[in-house]
């Protein structure tokens, strides 16, 4: 039994929810300290991901990175680089697709987070990157964990934009919720029943990962 | 010594303080959202003011017209919020260090350890926040910001989260460490007879202005506006008129004469204590009397409330509060109130 769509679910999965994670608390910091104009401006743009359908990412992405477009020519012609129908084209679209989640909670963590405590550090003299990572970030890690595993889950089951920009390539850029789709399509239902077992189990898995790490800690 | 004239425009509110504060305790005294919280906000750097000067020790901490705005990192003021603001995920040996500035990781544990020591903490070292009582949670926080030797204090009111009986136990270790930092500290409070005892001077605060500075006695004892008449606790604030020689309160439905008013009187005050029975004041230190009727009466803890006004009219009651055995001993005398000329206060 060929493995490879599980291998590549996960693969996608793991390095897109990273990167959301990264960057949504980056961005979920940088918005915080906005005008309040422009952070809605911002907020609106960053949020929109959650609310399209997958197929309207997937067609941004292939208008902006695919060999036809502006930057994907250039990236082609500079760096004999194509993102669209491989592996890592699913990799932008899960993690433009998982982001929101990360950003939101993260961004929702911050607010309500106690702002005399940022300002208790500033008065000890305490450096803004200290005060973010030993502070802010430490107290406010149940709601960007909460967050990071529903972008990781929503991630997992990714196919609208995944099969726009990445396709069904068996081995290449097969995932799990592509390879359902494309037994049934061509009659293998007794595969597409494999993969639909082997979906339910892995998010079986999942879910009792995620209340194990729920658990609400001691010290709050 | 720290001198502080900024002004500041937030949403309708405007903040116009010029205060100077000496080494010693001084007291920022004002209702809500006069400003008061603002004002050391400011101080220490996580406010911004729109215009003005504020220099600590002869380091200038803000001048907007020389464009100079230190970080609140650079400003070493010590801060301590109302709720304390101890960091949740540290321990109390954790929060203490963070206070300790330019030292090696071995001094902190030592500095950590001798300040739990001074403020009676160090069973508690590697306890976390949440497991402290309010007063331990004070004292960490008191730890952890003379972990830094600040040039000032700012006590943001220190004993509004604690119960009334933790209040008295810590309001003397308080003191005590306030009368030996010999830099200036800044108090913030409601309470007056907390103010009275911990500090030296009174600002004042009222819409965002300072609108009285002095010595705390001689605030008490003439606070000269109605706001500061009433911080300091007089409960008895009407209109009033000076006519030539005469004062009128119509509200107390009084007149008498006095040399003492200032240019300006528009109201006058008598603390509820201070209203006596006609039958124990000398003739001449009274300066106005009426036979009182009384309205209604509450009984206190230790005193009794009377709400009483000249007997036959329908003025507004004035309350009288006096211990309950000058209350049993009042029974006796002639119903008759007076209001001595040493206690009436002259207001704007």
């Amino acid at each position: 039994m060929d493995l490879f769509p599980l291998y590549n679910s996960l693969r996608i999965t793991v390095i897109a929810t990273s990167a959301a994670f990264v960057v949504g608390i980056f961005l979920a910091y940088a918005v915080l300290r906005l005008p309040r104009w422009v952070k809605g401006i911002c907020d609106t743009i960053l949020t929109i991901p959650l609310v399209l359908p997958p197929t309207v990412v997937g067609y941004f992405i292939l208008v902006w990175l695919s060999p036809r477009s502006l930057i994907g020519s250039k990236l082609q012609e500079l760096f004999s680089v194509i993102i669209t129908m491989r592996w890592y084209a699913a990799v932008i679209a899960v993690a433009i697709i998982a982001f929101p989640f990360v950003y939101r909670t993260a961004r929702g963590a911050f607010e309500s987070f106690d702002q005399n405590l940022l300002d208790a550090g500033r008065t000890l003299g305490l450096s803004e990157i200290y005060i973010f990572f030993r502070i802010l970030l430490p107290n406010c890690k149940h709601g960007i964990i909460a967050g990071t595993v529903i972008a990781f889950a929503r991630g997992l089951g990714e196919y609208g934009a995944t099969s726009m920009v990445a396709g069904y390539i068996s081995g290449k850029t097969a995932t799990i919720s592509t390879s359902v789709a494309y037994f049934w399509q061509i009659n293998q239902d007794d595969m597409a029943f494999y993969w639909v077992m082997l979906n339910l189990a892995v998010s079986v898995v999942f879910m009792i990962l995620i209340n194990v790490f729920n658990k609400p800690n001691v010290r709050g | 010594m720290l001198v502080c004239d900024i002004s500041k425009n937030v949403s309708g509110f405007s903040l116009d303080v010029n205060i100077v504060a000496k080494p010693g305790a001084t007291a920022l005294m004002g209702a809500s959202g006069s400003g008061k919280s603002m004002t050391l906000r400011c101080i220490a750097g996580i406010s911004k003011p729109d215009k003005g000067r504020i220099e600590l020790n002869g380091v200038v901490l803000f001048d907007s017209e020389k464009k100079i705005n230190l970080p609140p990192q650079k400003r070493n003021t010590g801060f301590l919020f109302q709720d304390y603001a101890l960091f949740p995920n540290m321990t109390v040996r954790q929060n203490i260090i963070t206070g300790v500035k330019d030292k090696t990781g071995h001094e902190k544990q030592t500095i950590a350890e001798e300040l739990a020591e001074t403020f009676h903490i160090a069973p508690h070292l590697n306890k976390h926040p949440c497991q402290l009582s309010g007063g331990e949670k004070q004292r960490c926080a008191l730890a952890r910001i003379f972990a830094g030797s600040p040039d000032i204090l700012m006590l943001d009111e220190p004993f509004a989260a604690l119960d009334s009986h933790l209040r008295y136990e810590l309001e003397p270790e308080l003191a005590e460490l306030v009368k030996r930092f010999n830099k200036p500290v800044l108090y913030v409070s409601h309470n007056r007879s907390e103010v009275y005892r911990l500090c030296d001077n009174i600002v004042i605060m009222n819409g965002g202005k300072n609108e009285v500075f002095g010595d705390k006695r001689t605030v008490f004892k003439n606070p000269a506006t109605v706001q500061a008449a009433r911080l300091t606790g007089c409960k008895n604030i009407v209109p009033a008129a000076f006519t030539g020689t005469r004062v009128s309160v119509p509200d107390w439905g009084i007149e008498f004469e006095s040399d003492k008013v200032p240019n300006v009187l528009n109201y006058v005050g008598i603390r509820a204590n201070y209203l006596t029975p006609a039958s124990l004041a000398k003739e001449g230190d009274i300066a106005a009397k009426f036979p009182f009727e009384i309205v209604s009466e509450i009984e206190d803890t230790f005193t009794n409330i009377l709400m009483v006004r000249k007997q036959g009219t329908n003025l507004p009651a004035i309350r009288w509060e006096m211990p309950k055995k000058d209350r049993a001993a009042l029974q006796k005398m002639s119903q008759e109130l007076a209001f001595l000329r040493e206690h009436i206060l002259f207001l704007v």
